[in-house]
């Protein structure tokens, strides 16, 4: 089985529901419970007709005299004839009885007024003859056969096998009860009466036995018999276990079902808010989007409400520390400017004493590196408002790209640059001015770390739906856990001496920042790695093409 | 005579180093501090150029106001916006106020003196006849130096004194690629790259309105940029 199923939501609520088993077991005992009683109930009524059929029977001396003694009888085969006869419910085998059968006319008269339906009565005096024998206990079972398969349906055909009412003895094989039966008459016979519990000989069911012995004044002078099936107890049972299976099986059925439905969509929304949380922060930690209050009142909507706040709480405070950025910038400004317009003053028109040119000339090289760093600061800002009011239109990418290394050749002619573009147009949509940014960002990068002598490789393909623009250069790694961080802004780590294209004007570690803002911006994503062959690093922008080639290209 | 030089700006210093340094050069300075102290003083007299600063006081967008206002009172008046944001080129642009220039409030005071020599210059050469040695022509472009007008098909596009510089650059050797540091140089100020793309696309935007099939500034990428001859 598999374990899996069962940790979730849907799972252990439907664990929780075998609880429900409960009410089978406790309808069974109940049901038990009321066999029981009836049983008593069924014994108690044969005695005490048995009682009253035998007082009937009783002080009346004449009844019981024998006709004629039949010298060397076998008492024996007379017994065993007369308890074969008791283990059938079928008359017809009088006729094997015998001698042993030796009807008394008055007996029989009086049994006959006394006759009941279901039951056969019979009276066996001292010599264990049999004086008298009324009803059948054939039509009785007949009856509750036939009802029994009326009963078409398969529950009850199932149910039958639990619903036999237990024999006094169970150990008992059936028609062998002649010992039980023996140590019945007998007791009888001796002034015990006794009742006691048969199964019939085909099995279909329990028959019920009581004995009364029968007195003239002092003396027992022979014994009353009456036999009763039981099946009436039996259909009470069987009903009610198969309405009670019934029950169970309906209830389970609907209790199943509700609570499947209901840990479906318990689970659906812890889910779908699992989710939302997953998609409003990206892999770098931004904030992407937003998580939609629930407007429930149970305790997931609850949930949902306190994400939903702290999600909003960090995006205003991320929005807040990258605007910081701008703002400090914009705040700089205005000291910048007095510095230098003082310092353009004194430049402008201080007599040329060289020693204060001197000076003059440092500190206006100062302000020129802050004014600088301060417009660097604000580069993301400009960017943004930039590629929001730029037009986007559909571009041959190639075309950008290599027109950019043809550039690149131009102003740094000590380092070697590869180009492996393929051919074809890739048609993608945004901004080229943008694009071409990003890749002056990435080869300033690459030439910073690069080692003297080897050339910087920048190859674009198209890979599917995408354009996958690479710029690796050989030089030393990545620091491990870093390559997403690197896209963050103020996030460098650039050794101290490292001079490079930056060389003395500071590094803030802004240029991978701008990079993935660009790469966002038209719908990409940009990584670092490794090189497999642990060489060096690549840079890797993938842009997603554009769908209609066929509109008109544009380049300006 | 001295030209009279108006300058509103809420930042102490910098108005008081900026007045120095005109006056140093030979202009007359007034310097006022809000809107409502400069327009009382232009109700009385303009001057022949207003420098203004946007954001003033307690109004963020004060200089635009005043603008206006300024504007209302005199087509040709010379004016010059200086602004601590960014973003505000885009802004001022877009409003089409009428203004010549628009500046960083820490652009170098030579540059600053350029510029308001170069509109001070204009006003001369609009009052005389054109001369001939100072416009510029190429196919359908031509450049008064003097007047820093452009125009093209006959049309006339309007430029600030910055963009004018700009596309001066390019046009006086077409077909060769200028790049950002020589645009920058041309047009006398100190930007970074991505402002120098906006001053581009602005100038781009401004010729087509006039003619919608211009696209004679071409981005070579890498490099810069060309006039398309």
């Amino acid at each position: 089985m598999n374990l899996r199923i069962f940790q979730g939501i849907r799972g252990k609520l439907l664990l929780v529901s075998l609880v429900l088993l409960a009410i089978p077991v406790l309808g069974y005992r109940f049901i038990n419970d009321m066999e029981a009683f009836l049983r008593e109930g069924q014994e108690l009524a044969l005695a005490s007709t048995t009682r009253a059929i035998a007082a009937t029977l009783s002080d009346r001396p004449r009844l019981f005299l024998t006709p004629q003694d039949t010298p060397g009888d076998d008492a024996a085969l007379e017994r065993r004839k007369i308890l074969a006869l008791f283990s059938t419910s079928d008359p017809e085998t009088l006729a094997e009885l015998g001698t042993a059968y030796a009807p008394s006319e008055e007996i029989e008269r009086i049994l006959g007024l006394l006759s009941r339906s279901a039951s056969r009565i019979w009276v066996v005096d001292t010599r264990s003859r049999v004086r008298g024998l009324s009803g059948t206990l054939k039509g009785q079972a007949a009856q509750e056969e036939t009802r029994d398969t009326q009963r078409g349906d398969w529950l009850a055909r199932l149910l039958v096998r639990w619903t036999r009412l237990s024999a006094s003895s169970e150990r008992d094989a059936p028609g062998s009860a002649s010992q039980a039966v023996m140590a019945q008459v007998d007791r009888a016979l001796i002034g015990v009466p006794t009742a006691y519990w048969r199964l019939a000989h085909d099995r279909r069911g329990v028959i019920l036995s009581a004995a009364q012995p029968v007195w003239v004044g002092d003396n027992i002078v022979g014994a009353v018999v009456v036999e009763e099936t039981t099946g009436a107890i039996q259909a009470l049972k069987l009903n009610a276990l198969s309405n009670l299976l019934t029950i169970t099986l309906i209830v389970f059925l609907a209790g199943f079902v509700t609570l499947l439905l209901f840990a479906s969509r318990l689970a659906a929304r812890v889910r779908k808010l699992g989710l939302e949380a997953e998609t409003a922060i990206d892999a770098q930690g931004r904030i992407r989007g937003d998580i939609v209050a629930s407007r429930e009142k149970d305790e997931i909507g609850e949930l949902s409400r306190h994400l939903s706040a702290v999600v909003r709480r960090l995006g205003d405070y991320n929005a807040y520390l990258e605007s910081m950025a701008g703002k400090l910038s914009h705040e700089l400004r205005t000291p910048v400017a007095v510095v230098r317009s003082s310092l353009d003053n004194l430049m402008l028109h201080t007599p040329g004493d060289s020693e204060t040119q001197v000076y003059i000339e440092r500190a206006n090289v100062g302000v020129m590196r802050l004014s600088s760093l301060i417009s660097r600061l604000s580069e993301a800002t400009r960017l943004e408002h930039f590629l929001q009011n730029a037009g986007c239109e559909a571009f041959d990418l190639r075309t950008v790209i290599a027109g950019c290394v043809e550039g690149y050749r131009g102003a740094y002619p000590g380092q070697g640059f590869a180009f492996d573009a393929g051919s074809g147009t890739l048609c993608i949509e945004g901004v080229p001015d943008a694009i071409a940014q990003l890749l002056d960002k990435l080869v300033a990068n690459a030439m910073d770390f690069c080692a003297p002598g080897a050339a910087i490789a920048i190859s674009l393909h198209g890979e599917g739906s995408e354009a996958v623009l690479s710029v690796g250069n050989t030089g030393p790694l990545l620091p491990q856990g870093l390559d997403q961080a690197l896209f963050s802004s103020m996030v460098s780590v650039r050794p101290e001496h490292h001079g490079g294209v930056e060389g003395n004007v500071g590094h803030l570690g802004l240029g991978l920042y701008l990079v993935r803002l660009i790469a966002d911006f038209h719908g990409g994503r940009a990584t670092l790695k490794n090189r497999p062959d642990g060489g060096g690093v690549t840079a890797i922008v993938a842009l997603p093409l554009h769908r209609k080639p066929e509109e008109t290209i544009r380049r300006s | 005579m001295a030209k009279r030089v108006a300058l509103v700006e809420d930042d102490r210093m910098i108005r008081e180093n900026i007045a120095d340094a005109l006056k140093k050069s030979g202009y007359e300075v007034s310097t006022f501090h809000n809107r409502t102290d400069a327009l009382t003083a232009f109700r009385v007299r303009l001057p022949e150029l207003a420098l203004i600063d946007i954001g003033l006081g307690q109004e963020i967008d004060g200089g635009f106001a005043l603008c206006r206002e300024l504007r209302s009172m005199s087509e040709q008046l010379p004016i010059i916006f200086l602004s601590a944001r960014d973003g505000d080129f885009d802004i001022v642009s877009g409003l089409r106020l009428g203004a010549d220039d628009y500046l960083t409030k820490d652009v170098s005071l030579p540059h600053l003196l350029a510029r308001i020599a170069a509109l001070f210059r204009r006003i001369d050469a609009l009052a005389s006849p054109a001369r001939s040695e100072d416009v510029v022509a190429r196919g359908d472009l031509t450049l008064d130096l003097n007047r820093l007008a452009v125009t093209w098909k006959t049309q006339t596009v309007v430029l600030t004194v910055t963009e004018f510089w700009m596309v001066h650059a390019l046009v006086k050797f077409p077909g060769h690629v200028k790049n950002r540091d020589q645009l920058m140089d041309e047009a006398e100020m100190v930007v970074d790259d991505s402002t120098v793309t906006s001053h581009m696309k602005r100038i781009r935007k401004k010729f087509l309105v006039v003619d919608d099939t211009f696209d004679h500034i071409e981005t070579v990428y890498g490099m810069g940029y060309r006039w398309k001859p």
